[in-house]
């Protein structure tokens, strides 16, 4: 019968034998996981390359621990890549925010617009990297600042790497549409528990976009 | 061989008695007044003297900005910031606002905002607590939470859903400056988004010339490293004007003086044909070390420009030792008769420069006083160094052939018919006293500035970049102790509150005095004593009916039950409002003694009508000082023209009293006062007609012009009433022409001051040299017959 300690020294060896197999195992599936990842942002690249513009209607629901319910907008979004995007509320609330350039413009029903410098404005240009990270289209060249992996078919799960923006956000799940590859909805998981949920609808794509919605607030005067 | 020695000796103790003299460059040195000077001291230690404004721009070419992204300029800009923070050359640098100042400012002020709300908030307050008020901010706060702002924002609206904190932030503004700068990633940038600006604070005077060329090469060689192409940087401050005076000052001198001294060798080869003449010059020079030493006993630190025009003012006295050589070597008689035949005009000449020179001691100006001082012992000691000297080099050459020659050329200018002379004379005169009212006193040093073109295109690049450039005063609370000069910066505040001034800069609504704290935090008590109970109830029912929780807004609730956190400087000091702070607020420095007074600076945009009622109110308040440009240079005008008037009223009294004593003959007093009345005369018609302004360089050297002209005055009427020929006309000659080189040379200088200093050489001594040898023996023979006295 073998000793107690040899027993130990067996089992310790048949241990580390098997994590060593084990690692082994591992590394192949990591390097597959990446390619897909590679791949599929090569994917979501190509299609995005492919849209100057495009616009879509939206439902944004917030559940939030402040509001006894969660808060349900709806809106509209017109992007004009690289640096122009239009966001409005149509109701409950009515409001515009407006990115154009380096400039800005917000607007809502009680107060008169209000015009702001992406660079004074850290709130804004916080913002404004937020819209830009989900519409921008250019989702490889976010890896220095985010960790990205694939979720479900068609989706992409971000999270910060900076330690100032994980304490607003832990992380943001992006689900393309199947077809032009367009972000379909957006998840935002903040570190309370609390939660948004963007959901984009009727997209149409390289359209005519008129400058006047980035310079006006109130487009129907 | 014994007197030389003698002379030799007392050169080498001046030598080492002035080896401890401290030099300094220090430009108040050169303004009247000791509450002028401490209040522009108090500017310099604000730092305001010293400081930098960097201008770093986006270069044009033909109207077209460079290729450079907004990025490439902040990154050049932070570069060139962290290149002169490291630099050791600088004690302060303000490239940009630390990152995310924003939210590190909000999270330092939060606890203490209660002590920020002044009883000209509290309305504002009230009408956000109404039912309207909380209705409204509410809606606010739920669009806000829903925006794509709300993830950022959501801790702060819960903290303050009614948005009081933006009534008290709002005071922010008001620590920029009248520059129209905008805030962009924490650089000051230009509204056109092409420039940003940098300030910053030397460790060292930039009025040196040495240190400015110092910090000039350093800074070079720093935009050479920071800025990428396409990008340039331009300096505004005393750095480039320092820089360009002396540099223009160089320049001039070094074209001006190869051709004086090309002229003198002609003057003293041609005219004389004797190297001893250049002992003879040289005399009142070997004074200069002795007389520098015992003037640093009395002034251990003795200023530049005093040493440089004392020793300038020595120069009177070659009239001396040109007199004496000349009496020795062509008078009749022996050395010891002609001694003494020139004894008594040559002591009178001694004592009337001496009289202007113990005038000026009174000045009301440091440097002024200095300078006397050094020209008073320069003046004897030359004085005593050519009795010494001049006998052992001149030789008696009565016979010589050449002396008739000159004396020939000289009677040319012996007047046959007096009265064409002396109608000429007094047109003169009353030309010049028509003229003298009607000048101007310019006290501003800024006159005698070099207008260099490319300080005047980055002076205006600047007001086109930053705007800014209107009258400006700078309010100064002062005090022993921190809290007192907080409270006396706060009282400040209230006064351009109360006088609805829009434009000022200050943090004293951001950091109040521990009175004015105090004050606040009464006022919001009792606020909340009257309003608290009815609020709760309105606000919790307005935040259900939109949908919040009940605890949603605890944060808010508890900051409100808290008692507030007193502000303390240390707060900002060290927060990230500190580069903007530490320019407006100095606490004593540790390493210095001297150094116990606490400053806190506001800002202010002034008009004729604000300027007035400021200093009133700083004359009703211990501790408050008002600095403007505007004040002071009328001030240290009014100092400077009070000097010159009263000086020159006594200098002109003492020397006619010595000269009356000396003659005890109006015709003779006149005659000898002839020369340094038509000086002035040309002085004052010459300024007229130029820019009808008298600045300080007209002021040092028309002394030195009275001081030459009364001697040759003497030299001449002694000469004429003692029945002696041509000598002294001679030696009037000899030493004008040589000062007319020596200085007048500078009238074509391009540097205002040099032009200045040479002009009233040129014009002074250019006129009362002929006077002295056509007006003086006019006056004295007119109505005589030829060989009566």
């Amino acid at each position: 019968m073998p000793s107690l300690s040899v027993v130990v020294l067996f089992r310790r060896l048949v241990a580390a034998v098997c994590g060593a197999v084990l690692a082994m195992a591992c590394v192949p599936a990591l390097a597959a996981e990446s390619d897909e990842l590679q791949s599929f942002l090569q994917e979501i690249q190509a299609a995005s390359d492919q849209v100057r513009s495009f616009s879509s209607t939206f439902v944004q629901e917030r559940k939030l621990a402040l509001f006894t319910e969660p808060v349900v907008f709806h809106g509209s979004l017109t992007v004009v890549r690289p640096n122009r995007l239009r966001w409005e509320f149509t109701s409950p609330v009515p409001s515009v925010l407006i990115f154009n350039g380096e400039r800005g413009m917000r607007c809502n029903a009680d107060a008169p617009p209000a015009s702001f410098d992406l660079g004074s404005d850290p709130i804004m240009k916080s913002v404004a990297e937020q819209l830009w990270l989900w519409l921008g289209g250019d989702y490889s060249r976010l890896e220095s600042l985010y960790r990205m992996e694939k979720s479900g078919p068609d989706s992409l799960k971000i999270t910060p790497k900076e330690e100032g923006m994980a304490k607003f956000i832990s992380t943001i799940t992006i689900t393309f549409d199947t077809t032009n590859r367009q972000p379909e909805k957006v998840e935002i998981a903040e570190p309370g528990g609390d939660a948004t949920v963007i959901t984009f609808q009727s997209y149409v794509l390289n359209s005519n976009t008129p400058e006047v919605l980035f310079t006006v607030c109130g487009t129907d005067e | 061989m014994l007197r030389w020695l003698l002379v030799l000796c007392a050169v080498a103790v001046g030598l080492f008695f002035s080896r401890d003299l401290r030099l300094s460059e220090d430009a108040f040195d050169l303004l009247p007044g000791e509450a002028v000077r401490g209040d522009l001291r108090m500017l310099q230690r604000m730092g305001l003297v010293d400081r930098l404004y960097i201008t770093v721009s986006i270069a044009h070419k033909e109207g077209i900005p460079a290729p450079v992204s907004k990025k490439e300029l902040q990154d050049s800009v932070a570069k060139l910031g962290h290149l002169l923070a490291e630099s050791g050359y600088f004690s302060y640098v303000l490239a940009r606002l630390p990152q995310g100042y924003e939210f590190s400012l909000f999270a330092n002020l939060q606890p203490s905002l209660p002590l920020l709300f002044d009883a000209g908030d509290l309305p504002g307050l009230a009408d956000k607590i109404s039912p309207e008020g909380i209705k409204a901010g509410l809606q606010k706060s739920f669009a806000l939470l829903n925006s794509p702002a709300g993830i950022a924002l959501k801790q702060q609206v819960q903290f303050d859903p009614l948005g009081l904190m933006g009534q008290v932030l709002g005071k922010l503004n008001l620590m920029r400056s009248e520059f129209a700068v905008q805030l962009d990633d924490g650089f000051f940038m230009s509204r056109d988004g092409l420039s940003c600006l940098v300030v910053a604070e030397s460790r060292t005077s930039l009025t040196d010339s040495a240190q400015a060329e110092a910090i000039e090469i350093f800074f070079r060689e720093a935009t050479r490293q920071a800025l990428v192409p396409g990008v340039e940087a331009s300096v505004i401050g005393s750095l480039p004007h320092t820089l360009a005076n002396s540099r223009a000052v160089k320049e001039d001198l070094r074209v001006l003086l190869p051709v004086a001294t090309v002229l003198m060798l002609l003057l003293f080869g041609v005219a004389l044909r004797n190297i001893r003449f250049l002992i003879v010059v040289a005399v009142p020079y070997l004074a200069a070390p002795v007389a520098i030493g015992l003037t640093s006993l009395f002034y251990p630190k003795l200023s530049g420009l005093a040493l440089g025009f004392g020793i300038v003012l020595l120069g009177i006295t070659v009239d001396v030792a040109t007199h004496l050589y000349l009496t020795i070597t062509y008078a009749p008689g022996n050395r010891a008769e002609a001694m003494k035949e020139v004894a008594e005009p040559l002591f009178y000449a001694v004592l009337t420069t001496l009289a202007v020179f113990v005038v000026l001691l009174f000045s009301q100006v440091p440097c002024h006083r200095q300078m006397a001082l050094l020209a008073i012992f320069g003046v004897l000691l030359a004085t005593a160094f050519a009795y010494l000297i001049i006998p052992m080099i001149a030789r008696p050459q009565r016979e010589k052939t050449a002396g008739r020659a000159r004396r020939d050329w000289l009677t040319m200018f012996a007047p046959k018919r007096p009265l064409p002379v002396l109608v000429v004379w007094l047109i003169l005169l009353v030309s010049g006293m028509i003229t003298w009212p009607r000048l101007h006193y310019n006290g501003d040093l800024r006159g005698l500035d070099v207008a260099d073109e490319r300080v005047k295109a980055d002076e205006l690049h600047f007001s086109n970049t930053w705007g800014g450039g209107g009258e400006q005063a700078f309010v100064l609370a002062t005090g022993p102790s921190l809290d007192k000069v907080l409270d006396r910066n706060y009282l400040v505040y209230r006064f351009l509150q109360e006088h609805e001034v829009k434009k000022f800069q200050s943090f004293a609504p951001l950091l109040p005095g521990p009175e004015a704290q105090q004050h606040n935090r009464l006022g919001w008590q009792q606020f909340w004593q009257t309003n608290r109970v009815g609020f709760e109830e309105k606000f919790s029912s307005a935040a259900q009916a939109k949908g919040f929780t009940d605890h949603a807004f605890a944060p808010f609730f508890a900051w409100l039950n808290d008692e507030p956190r007193p502000l303390s400087p240390s707060q900002f000091l060290g927060g990230p409002l500190q580069p903007l702070f530490s320019s407006m607020l100095k606490v004593p420095r540790e390493n210095n003694p001297d150094d116990h007074t606490y400053l806190a600076m506001t800002t202010v945009a002034i008009d004729d009508r604000l300027l007035p009622e400021l200093v009133a109110f700083a004359g009703k308040h211990e501790g408050v000082k008002i600095l403007a440009s505007k004040k002071w240079r009328g001030e240290v005008e009014t100092l400077l023209r009070h000097d010159v008037l009263v000086l020159s009223l006594v200098a002109a009294l003492l020397i006619a009293l010595l000269v009356v004593y000396e003659f005890r003959n109006v015709r003779a007093v006149i005659a000898v006062l002839a020369p340094v009345m038509s000086s002035l005369a040309a002085m004052s018609i010459f300024c007229f007609l130029t820019d009808g302004q008298l600045n300080m360089m007209h002021l040092i050297m028309g002394l030195m012009v009275i001081g030459v002209s009364v001697d040759y005055g003497i030299f001449v009427v002694c000469a004429k009433l003692a029945g002696q020929k041509n000598i002294s006309e001679r030696s009037v000659s000899l030493t004008a022409a040589s000062s007319l080189i020596g200085f007048g040379v500078l009238a074509f200088a391009h540097h205002p001051a040099l032009y200045s200093l040479g002009v009233t050489v040129l014009i002074g001594v250019g006129v009362a040299w002929p006077t002295a040898l056509c007006v003086c023996p006019a006056i004295v023979t007119f109505g005589h017959k030829e060989g009566r006295r």
